[in-house]
């Protein structure tokens, strides 16, 4: 514990002197414009400082950046840091702000300054025609006092198959094999299963197939959920107040009603018969990918089917026995509806990597000024391309280049550089809304790529069963007490639904006989308490 | 009479009756060298004891430490009163204890091995690699132990394989945790635990040996004799030690160990207060936690100490 708590003294001593470096150079009489910004680096950009995209809009802007660079991981208590001890800069750039620190350091606060008075049509006429575009993006970044203090891009940055997060993916080749269906219900998939567990699909003459696998830390690798869903809805693998519901007017959580029971029913009785593997629970997701392996000889291929954002997640060094796999379609349960979460397109992103923009009160009129051309630049059609892309690393599609859906492509990507200093996260606006998908790539198309994008235009996006069900929004503005406390409640109810239906799954907990005890363990939790705060602000 | 009485006892030290002007006087170069770590003490430990208040408070960024309002024992309340609490508690305590219990005597019974070997070579080897793994990081250190684990590729698996048993995946199991985490720390730590022992037996005086030797002892009776109570001291002082900081247990590993199948016995205070303090920046919970934690372990050093002094005359104050 106390080694915990050092880490953070550590980095506050490293950005006190990081922030005592920084001088206040006047920048009037034609010089470039200083700009004090702090700004995270993810571990896969190599240096902000010193990056292409850095270079680029100093150079268009006349601007200089003076940097304080934190890393991506721990991101939120440096910050947090940073502002407790005043020494915190101009401008944050890809800060991981929620609501609740939009009221806390915006509204109540005051450090981080109101934006509306600078998005006119004169100054960042790019950023508003996003927002007309899009205004559910306008209206998820306005804050109860009617301002916006944080800039977010719309969409998922690019990349439009993370807007619907939660895939599965099924052996194809096995499929074709043993002359089976897609499976379209549960019970259809139950007996995809059993037949590849008996009819030795890999042909190889051993019982070796998993026919259900998945792991515990990974890309939405927990099979609990895909499955799940089928049962009820919007069962899927979110966090905070993404684990609840809403249907109607009312906040319900998925995981202690009856039908979650009826899914862990389902999932116990593929688990008994051996179709799911019970390593799902316990290996990690490197533990997966040495499942795969990295033969390509379909008869070591010994996985069924695995939940996951791609087919990759299984096999690693792009082992081409990836591309057996396809997206098995959402299940059709007994209540006959199916929901695909996601964040879609046009919406607000929240989480470290979903580029925010947000002014403190230290700036001055210069700063604010060259900020708000630099954040209208990443809305606008150039800007975005080079930050999504690279610096300048892309170029319009001419007629008849293919996007990876097969069709006109707008824009090509040309082969980027993997030094990992050619782009970062910026808030960007894609000017399109086809935009994430309308990108062909030079040279050869990338098959799974094509995979996610496909799948999620031709298989997951398309199902709207769901009436009047929702996910309950993230983009929910509770006082930051409520905040605080919704988020303790919330981590610990998800950790222990997914103890608890591991154990219920694997037979540990009896289905019957302890259901009672889980639910009211739910509520000791503070279920009835997280529920009535979500209740009354959706009022 | 036992042969360690013969050596001289370490008396306390003499006490200077001068008036303290006078000895400062005459030892000021002592004292400004003592003046460092003290006021290393005192910033580095003792200043930041401060910020504990804001266990009482609710915690905001922006009010700071001082600023934020009172809220008394709402987080220790909440804390107390939380479903998981109390079970997390028993698994700290379990798995600390179980900890000690094989990696304190491990260490030992290395150190006396290693004593007794007389070719030195090999010693050294043995040495060497019983300290090595202590270098690895804890993070390949999990992915190891996991991958020892694995029912399919690990080598565990492979016994169970060769002994005809049916394979089954231990770290699933929340009854094996404690032992699974006990043995890594065994096998990581021990060489390096080791060091302290040895130096204290190089220590022993090579007249005892000789003399167990003249009277006929056999080598099991002169590590009870001779060897063992020439470090009694030092084991004693270093289980103190341990013990007073039993809870706080390497956060790392356990958190990497975890799953969801393991977890009723493998979340203990540490984990719990990164995933739900931490995690979300809630301070003020976060600082509850680690007090409450503080006041355990200072419980355990007290009473550890109170017990050695009884037992065995040897205590740390």
């Amino acid at each position: 514990m106390k080694r915990l708590f050092l880490v953070p003294v550590l980095l506050s001593v490293a950005a006190l002197l990081f922030s005592t470096a920084t001088t206040e150079t006047d920048s009037e009489g034609g010089g470039p414009v200083v700009l004090s910004a702090a700004a995270t680096q993810p571990p896969w950009i190599a240096s902000i400082e010193d990056n292409r995209l850095t270079d680029l809009i100093e150079e268009t802007f006349n601007v200089e950046f003076d940097f304080i660079v934190i890393p991506l991981e721990g991101a939120k208590q440096q910050i947090t840091l940073l502002l407790t001890s005043g020494r915190y800069p101009s401008v944050f750039m890809n800060a991981p702000f929620v609501p609740a620190d939009e009221l806390e350091f915006g509204v109540e606060g005051k450090v981080l300054i109101p934006l509306n008075s600078y998005l006119t049509e004169e100054s960042t006429p790019d950023i508003l025609s996003g927002f007309r575009e899009f205004p559910q993006l306008r209206q998820e970044i306005t804050a109860p006092d009617g301002n916006i203090y944080v800039l977010t891009g719309g969409g998922s940055g690019g990349c439009y198959h993370c807007s619907i997060y939660q895939k599965f993916w099924i052996n194809q080749a096995w499929l074709d094999a043993l002359g089976l269906d897609m499976p379209a219900t549960p019970d259809e998939y139950r007996d995809a299963l059993r037949a590849f567990k008996t009819r030795d699909p890999n042909g190889n003459g051993q019982q070796d197939e998993v026919p259900l696998t998945g792991a515990t830390n990974g890309w939405y690798t927990n099979p609990i959920y895909f499955i799940g869903q089928a049962f009820v809805p919007y069962a899927a693998a979110g966090s905070g107040t993404k684990l609840f519901g809403v249907d109607g007017t009312r906040v319900y959580f998925p995981y202690s009603e009856s039908r979650w029971r009826d899914a862990l029913r389902f999932m116990n009785g593929l688990f008994e018969e051996g179709s799911l593997d019970l390593n799902a629970f316990v290996q990690t997701g490197d533990q997966l990918s040495a499942m795969g392996g990295s033969s390509d000889d379909p008869k070591d291929v010994v996985i069924g089917s695995f939940p996951a954002g791609g087919p990759m997640v299984a096999f690693g060094g792009g082992n081409p026995r990836a591309e057996d796999y396809s997206p098995l379609p959402l299940l059709r349960g007994p209540t006959g509806i199916r929901t695909a979460a996601g964040y879609p397109f046009g919406t607000r992103r929240l989480g470290g990597e979903a580029g925010t923009f947000s002014i403190t009160d230290k700036a001055s009129d210069a700063e604010i000024d060259v900020a708000m051309q630099i954040m209208n630049w990443a809305f606008s059609f150039e800007g975005s391309n080079h930050v999504t892309h690279g610096a300048n690393l892309w170029r319009k599609a001419e007629p008849g280049e293919e996007n990876v859906l097969g069709g006109q492509a707008a824009v090509v990507a040309l082969e980027r550089p993997g030094t990992g200093d050619v782009k970062w996260e910026f808030p960007v606006f894609f000017p399109t809304p086809d935009f994430g998908f309308g990108i062909g790539f030079e040279g050869e198309v990338n098959v799974l790529e094509r995979l996610l994008n496909v799948s999620t235009r031709d298989v997951y996006e398309p199902v709207k069963d769901a009436t009047g069900v929702s996910m309950f929004s993230d983009f929910i503005y509770l006082a930051p007490d409520d905040a605080r406390r919704v988020a303790q409640i919330s981590a610990e109810l998800r950790t222990f639904v997914e103890q608890q239906a591991a154990l219920f799954v694997t037979g540990e907990r009896d289905l019957d006989g302890d259901w009672d005890a889980y639910v009211n363990d739910l509520v000791k939790i503070g279920l009835a308490e997280v529920t009535s705060i979500l209740q009354a602000t959706l009022q | 009479m036992t042969l360690s009485e013969r050596r001289p006892a370490l008396g306390r030290p003499r006490i200077d009756k001068r008036p303290f002007s006078t000895v400062f006087r005459k030892h000021w170069q002592l004292y400004l060298l003592m003046a460092i770590p003290i006021a290393w003490m005192l910033i580095f430990l003792y200043a930041p004891m401060y910020g504990v208040v804001i266990a009482f408070k609710n915690f905001s960024v922006l009010k700071g430490i001082h600023g934020s309002p009172w809220v008394g024992f709402r987080e220790f309340e909440r804390l107390l009163g939380s479903f998981q609490f109390w079970n997390i508690v028993r698994n700290t305590v379990v798995i600390a204890f179980v900890r000690i219990g094989f990696a304190f005597p491990a260490a030992i019974v290395l150190a006396l091995a290693l004593n007794e070997m007389r070719w030195m070579k090999l010693r050294r080897a043995v040495q060497t690699i019983a300290f090595a793994p202590h270098f690895i990081s804890t993070v390949v250190m999990a992915g190891m132990i996991l991958t020892f684990l694995d029912p399919r590729f690990g080598f565990i698996g492979f016994f169970f394989d060769l002994l005809g048993m049916e394979t089954v995946s231990l770290i699933a199991d929340p009854s094996y945790f404690a032992i699974i985490y006990a043995l890594s720390e065994v096998w990581q730590h021990m060489g390096f635990a080791a060091v302290i022992y040895i130096a204290a037996l190089s220590a022993v005086d090579v007249e005892l040996y000789d003399a167990a030797r003249i009277d006929g002892a056999s080598k099991l009776q002169k590590i009870r004799n001779v060897d063992i109570p020439g470090i009694r001291a030092t084991i004693v002082i270093l289980l103190i030690l341990e013990i007073g900081s039993a809870m706080t247990l390497g956060f790392e590993k356990v958190y990497l160990l975890q799953n969801p199948l393991n977890l009723a016995s493998s979340e203990i205070i540490a984990t719990y207060v990164y995933k739900i303090g931490v995690l979300n920046t809630n301070y003020s919970l976060g600082a509850a936690v680690d007090l409450f934690n503080g006041v355990i372990n200072l419980a355990l050093i007290v009473s550890a100490n109170l017990l050695s002094r009884r037992l065995s005359e040897i205590s740390l104050w």
